[in-house]
Order: structure tokens, then C-alpha cells, then sequence
């Protein structure tokens, strides 16, 4: 009577322990394999597409507020310059030409 | 600290055994051509002060670059034709000023010489300013020589680490060095090295240079190199962008004099987009850490590196893992041939590569700081660091965000 009870307990058991091998070894080779296969860099491509979006968006806004791309004769007002506060900001030329070159230094 | 020193010699040990894969460098493989755009020379790794957070290894050492050294290190570039329109001369390493003004009158005089009907010379100093006297301003205005003074800020932030050898703090001195600045009319950019504790005082911080102001506040957070294996950084991450975005909102102010170095070159990079080099079919957004002879770093001696300036007078696995030549013996060209130089370009490639891969950044950086990458992560050939999350990652966002919020009005005024 006892074996007969216990047999089909361990057989549940068993079946279950299986089955909990069998998926935990499934996920682990999934888990190993698939960032090999670009799952990772999928997150990254879609980090860098939001970026993006958010990055041409945003320049878009600063073309259009820059009164360098106003049409000729229309007086478009500074308007990069006065959310930074920054007379000066437009200066990439000085830039590229190293006018950051404080940048190298580090202390 | 141990553990990453033994990793290092096994990774220069590995990388000596792989070496013949290793790129040759080909200036034709390169569009726009290559060129020299910023020399920088270290006439002595001597310092008259003793910062805590200061990175170079020789700073007591009292030696002098040769004014034949400084001739032909300007021949060599003049003779690899890697001179362009217009070159920018950097004085850097230890102190400057250490150095005798006399030495200087000669040392411009020589370039001038050498260079000056080639291209267009600029020189630029980056100096602590305790021994900046009526003399030396006069030396500035008659060289037209840009000024950078290093300065963090109130006496308590500054004088918490930068200090002299016996322990006393500079920011007297620094201060008056700036009052000479002024009173011959001389502009100057600052540098601060920002700390947790700056980010506690960004009111005062802001206050300072608000009250004493400057062309340009370059914050440096507290980099991982050489000597300097921790960064205060560590763990305070989230308050250095609290920080910027307090320092952004100071510097938007109406009458604010706060031009803050970082937030401007962010908001530089998402207005335009960052110009491109091609490299054998590949192309990548221009960065001069990782492109060949962008910069050329010279030190006292003539041994010289490229990439990362901070790489010169570092010691990697050996004491010239970064010393690519020595301008007695050989032009920079033929440097480029050596063992040394060709294992750095293989790593700082892989490394570019990886940036590419993995960081979303990439078009706005073109590949982080090599010598960064080596002191963080132990190795060129690698990614992201602390220090590119503190100097590019954290500014972009914070100046984005804000553009963000702003966008919406901006468009309606338009």
C-alpha cells in the first residue's frame, strides 16, 4: 500500500525535476547564445535610434531658431543663444580649430 | 591595483606575440589627409606644486627640454609634411612657468622660425598661475599666448587639494596670479577639478566664477591615470549630473557670466554633426584621441607619442609601452612603423570598433579616450569609462534634455 503511494509521488517528482532541468539548461543556452547572435546590439541599435530621433529633433529646433538659416531680410532673433545665455555659442570653426584645446588637459 | 598590473603585463605580452597583425600606418589610407593640428610639448615635467589628484609620475624632477630638442621636434613635423593652415602649440606637462622666460623668447622665436612661414602658429599655456607676474603677462601679450589657469573654484575647494610640498594651500597665490591676468588686460579660460565636494557646494561654486569671471569653465571630474588609481567619482555619479544641470540653469540666467566648457561642446554636437575621417572604407566620427598624429605630444627629451597626450610619461606594462620615437633618432613618419606605435593603433581600432558597437553615443564621439580606456578597463581595446560618461555622455543628456523641455516653445516662437 505504502509503494503504491509513493510511486506515483516520485514519479511527479521526477517528471518535474526533469522538466525543471531541461528549461533551466534551454534558458542557459539561449542566455549564451543569443547575444552572439545580436541580441544585445539590438538593444544598443535601438538606444542609438532613440538618441538619434531625440538628436535630429533637437536640431532641427536650433536650425530653425538660428538666425543664420532665416530666409534673406527676415530678422529671426537669437534665440539658441538666449536659452543658453550664450552670445557665443555658434562656435563650432573655433572648436574644430581646436578652440577647446583646454580639453586635453585633465587637471 | 596589483591584480590590474599583472593583467597588464600579460596583456602587453600577448600583444607583443600578435604583433604582425597589427596595422601598418599608411597616411594615404586616410581621408582628410592626416595632419598635425595641435603640438604639444613638455618643456619639464617639473611642478612647483603638489596636487593630490595630479597623475604625472615625474613632477619633482627637475629637468629641461633643449631648445635643439624643441628645433627638431618643429623640423620633424615641417619634414613629414604633416604641418596644416594652422597649428596650435600647447605648453603642457608639470608647470610651465617653471620654466625661465627667457627660455621661452627663444623657444617661440625658433618655432616662429621654423614654422612661422609654413603655418599659422599659435601658443597656448596652461599654468597654475602662482608665478605669473607683470614679466611673464608681458611675455603672454607680445607672443599673443593663450592663457589657461587651473583653479577649483573657492579657497576651501581648491585649497583641499591643490597644495604646495609642504602642505599649504595655493589659492592665494592663484588668485593673485589671475589679478596680474586682468590688470594687463589678458583673458583667460579656467580648469576646475570638480569633486563630490563641489557638487555639495555648486551654489558657491558657481558663485565664484560668477564673481571672477572667465572665457571659458572647463570641469574636470577626477580621472583614473598613472599614479592616480582612484577617482572621488566613484559612487557619485548621479550628483555630477545634478551638478551639471545646476551649473546649466546658473549659466541660463540673464547676466550670467558662466560659459561652461562641457555643456558648450554638447550643445555643439547635437546642433551639428561631428565631421568624419575614412580609414581603408571605413569611416568614422572625427576624434582626435584615437586618429594618428591629430595630436603630437613631444616631451622634455624628444621621446614623443600621439593618441592621448596623457599617454606620454605614463608607464604601461613597460616605461615606453606609449613612446613611439624619440625626435633625435627618427621623423614621426617613421615612428609610426615601430612595434609600440603599431600595437596601440590595432588596440585603439578595436576599441573604436567597440564603441561603435555598443554605445549609443558613438556618432556624437567617434571613440572615447584611449588613455582612459587603458587606466579604467586596462586596456586600449575597449569601451566605455567613467570618463567618457562624466565629460561626453552626462553633458549631452543634460544639454538635450533641457532642449527637449525648451523645444516646444522655441517651435511656437518661431
Amino acid at each position: 500500500m505504502d509503494q503504491n503511494i509513493e510511486r506515483p509521488t516520485l514519479i511527479f517528482f521526477r517528471r518535474w525535476a526533469k522538466r525543471l532541468i531541461t528549461g533551466l539548461s534551454v534558458a542557459g543556452v539561449v542566455g549564451a547564445v543569443l547575444p552572439a547572435f545580436g541580441t544585445v546590439n539590438v538593444s544598443v541599435s535601438h538606444q542609438k535610434r532613440v538618441l538619434d530621433a531625440r538628436v535630429m529633433a533637437a536640431r532641427a529646433a536650433i536650425q530653425a531658431a538660428d538666425p543664420g538659416n532665416a530666409p534673406p531680410g527676415v530678422h529671426k532673433p537669437a534665440r539658441v543663444a538666449q536659452w543658453f545665455n550664450w552670445p557665443n555659442w555658434n562656435n563650432w570653426n573655433n572648436w574644430v580649430n581646436w578652440g577647446n584645446w583646454g580639453n586635453w588637459f585633465n587637471r | 591595483m596589483a591584480l590590474q598590473s599583472i593583467i597588464r603585463w600579460f596583456g602587453g605580452r600577448l600583444i607583443d606575440a600578435t604583433s604582425g597583425n597589427a596595422p601598418a600606418f599608411n597616411r594615404q589610407d586616410f581621408e582628410p589627409a592626416v595632419s598635425t593640428r595641435l603640438l604639444i610639448l613638455q618643456p619639464t615635467p617639473f611642478c612647483n606644486i603638489n596636487c593630490d589628484y595630479c597623475y604625472l609620475p615625474d613632477r619633482a624632477l627637475a629637468v629641461r627640454m633643449d631648445i635643439a630638442t624643441l628645433r627638431t621636434a618643429a623640423c620633424r613635423l615641417r619634414d613629414d609634411n604633416l604641418l596644416p593652415p594652422e597649428l596650435t602649440v600647447v605648453w603642457h606637462a608639470g608647470e610651465p612657468l617653471a620654466m625661465p622666460r627667457i627660455w621661452y623668447e627663444e623657444a617661440f622665436d625658433v618655432l616662429d622660425e621654423v614654422l612661422g612661414s609654413l603655418c599659422r602658429v599659435t601658443h597656448s599655456i596652461q599654468t597654475n598661475a602662482t608665478l605669473i607676474d607683470d614679466s611673464w603677462c608681458r611675455l603672454f601679450l607680445r607672443y599673443q599666448v593663450r592663457i589657461g589657469v587651473s583653479i577649483d573654484g573657492t579657497a576651501d575647494l581648491h585649497d583641499a587639494h591643490r597644495r604646495t610640498r609642504h602642505g599649504k594651500g595655493t589659492h592665494a597665490s592663484v588668485m593673485q596670479g589671475m589679478a596680474v591676468l586682468r590688470s594687463h588686460g589678458i583673458s583667460f579660460h579656467a580648469i576646475a577639478v570638480v569633486t563630490p565636494a563641489t557638487f555639495a557646494a555648486v551654489e558657491e561654486f558657481a558663485d565664484f566664477f560668477e564673481a571672477n569671471p572667465v572665457s571659458e569653465l572647463g570641469c574636470n571630474v577626477e580621472e583614473i591615470e598613472g599614479g592616480h588609481s582612484e577617482s572621488s567619482l566613484n559612487g557619485h555619479e548621479a550628483s555630477h549630473g545634478e551638478f551639471l544641470e545646476r551649473l546649466l540653469e546658473r549659466s541660463r540666467r540673464p547676466g550670467s557670466q558662466l560659459r561652461v566648457r562641457e555643456l558648450g561642446n554638447a550643445l555643439n554636437l547635437i546642433a551639428r554633426p561631428l565631421p568624419t575621417v575614412a580609414w581603408r572604407g571605413r569611416r568614422w566620427p572625427f576624434n582626435s584621441q584615437v586618429l594618428p598624429f591629430q595630436m603630437v605630444n613631444v616631451a622634455h627629451d624628444g621621446r614623443w607619442c600621439t593618441f592621448s597626450p596623457e599617454l606620454l610619461g605614463q608607464r604601461g606594462s613597460s616605461p615606453d609601452q606609449f613612446v613611439f620615437g624619440n625626435v633625435h633618432d627618427a621623423g614621426y613618419l617613421q615612428g609610426a612603423q615601430s612595434g609600440a606605435f603599431r600595437r596601440a593603433w590595432d588596440e585603439i581600432i578595436r576599441g573604436t570598433d567597440m564603441c561603435e558597437q555598443e554605445c549609443a553615443h558613438f556618432p556624437y564621439c567617434g571613440g572615447g579616450a584611449p588613455v582612459n580606456k587603458f587606466y579604467e578597463n586596462s586596456s586600449l581595446a575597449s569601451s566605455e569609462t567613467m570618463y567618457c560618461r562624466s565629460v561626453l555622455k552626462r553633458p549631452f543628456n543634460v544639454v538635450l534634455a533641457q532642449l527637449e523641455r525648451d523645444r516646444q516653445n522655441v517651435l511656437a516662437a518661431a
